[in-house]
């Protein structure tokens, strides 16, 4: 089975970092831009991919078991993220 | 009892023991519950919702948050070092536990100061969605920790084939992810889509 590399793992760490930081600190966040909603509703959905890909080692896995967890971040991340812009 | 190739093939390939996906998915149903419940007041009572997301405090959500994804990239090494059968493999879970006691340490500070002021478990559906689903999630936290621990611990002194140490290290590895994607959830939730 092929599995994330160590340096691959530091890599996927560092951007799921840097993205929290990134997102959480960007002019506007507080201040209700309809765009950052959306912005922060891919980042959600990218850092959840990373972990669930490379962390998890969901790549390897059956595809119904990858999906079954992606599907649970998608509808997660689309319910919060659509009842903040339409709420 | 022969197993069939399809069998087989889906034990291979999944990370740990079969039997934990169906508890790991059991747990994500129960937080998508949740997650699901906090949209559907946001949609029902906005200022309600808005006006408890600003008693929240940015900074420990993304304390919490960095503190979670060292601990799952720190589970995640110690996966690869059981696999390479390296004798201090074990000091990664320990690491990742340690890390993880930072969340239960700021999200404890959280609970203290928004208690402290008055708001608690019954102030407004809010916060009884906050209290209750953060605090199922600082449990589970909790509950990974002590089981980090215990592989840890297992990992330096059984002398087990390594089959069974790397299926003790997928899972609670995956469990510790499992924790970590509900968190990344919790995130944009409580501190981010004001």
């Amino acid at each position: 089975m092929h599995h994330a590399s160590i340096p691959g793992l530091t890599f996927r760490w560092l951007l799921l970092l840097t993205l929290t930081v990134l997102v959480a600190f960007s002019p506007g966040n507080s201040q209700g831009f309809p765009y950052l909603y959306f912005v922060v509703w891919g980042v959600t959905l990218v850092k959840g991919w990373i972990i669930i890909q490379d962390f998890m080692e969901l790549k390897q896995a059956p595809s119904i078991l990858r999906h079954m967890v992606f599907g649970w971040l998608l509808v997660t991340t689309s319910a919060v993220t659509l009842t903040a812009v339409f709420g | 009892m022969s197993s069939s190739p399809v069998n087989h093939s889906l034990k291979k390939e999944i990370p740990g023991d079969l039997a934990l996906w169906f508890f790991l998915m059991a747990e994500l149903a129960a937080f998508g519950v949740m997650i699901l419940g906090f949209a559907f007041v946001r949609l029902t009572e906005p200022d309600m919702f808005l006006e408890g997301l600003n008693k929240l405090h940015l900074t420990s959500g993304i304390i919490n948050t960095l503190a979670l994804l060292s601990g799952s990239y720190l589970a995640a090494l110690g996966v690869h070092q059981v696999r390479k059968q390296s004798p201090k493999s074990h000091l990664y879970f320990v690491a990742a536990a340690a890390v993880g006691a930072i969340y239960l340490f700021v999200k404890m500070n959280e609970y203290i100061g928004l208690y402290s002021t008055g708001y608690t478990l019954h102030t407004n559906t809010f916060f009884s969605f906050y209290f209750f689903s953060t605090f199922f999630h600082y449990l589970h936290v909790l509950a990974g920790i002590v089981i980090l621990l215990l592989v840890a611990r297992w990992l330096k002194t059984t002398a087990e084939d390594s089959e069974s140490r790397n299926r003790a290290a997928e899972g609670i590895a995956s469990y510790w992810h499992m924790v970590d994607i509900v968190w990344i959830v919790l995130l944009p939730t409580l501190y981010l889509l004001k």
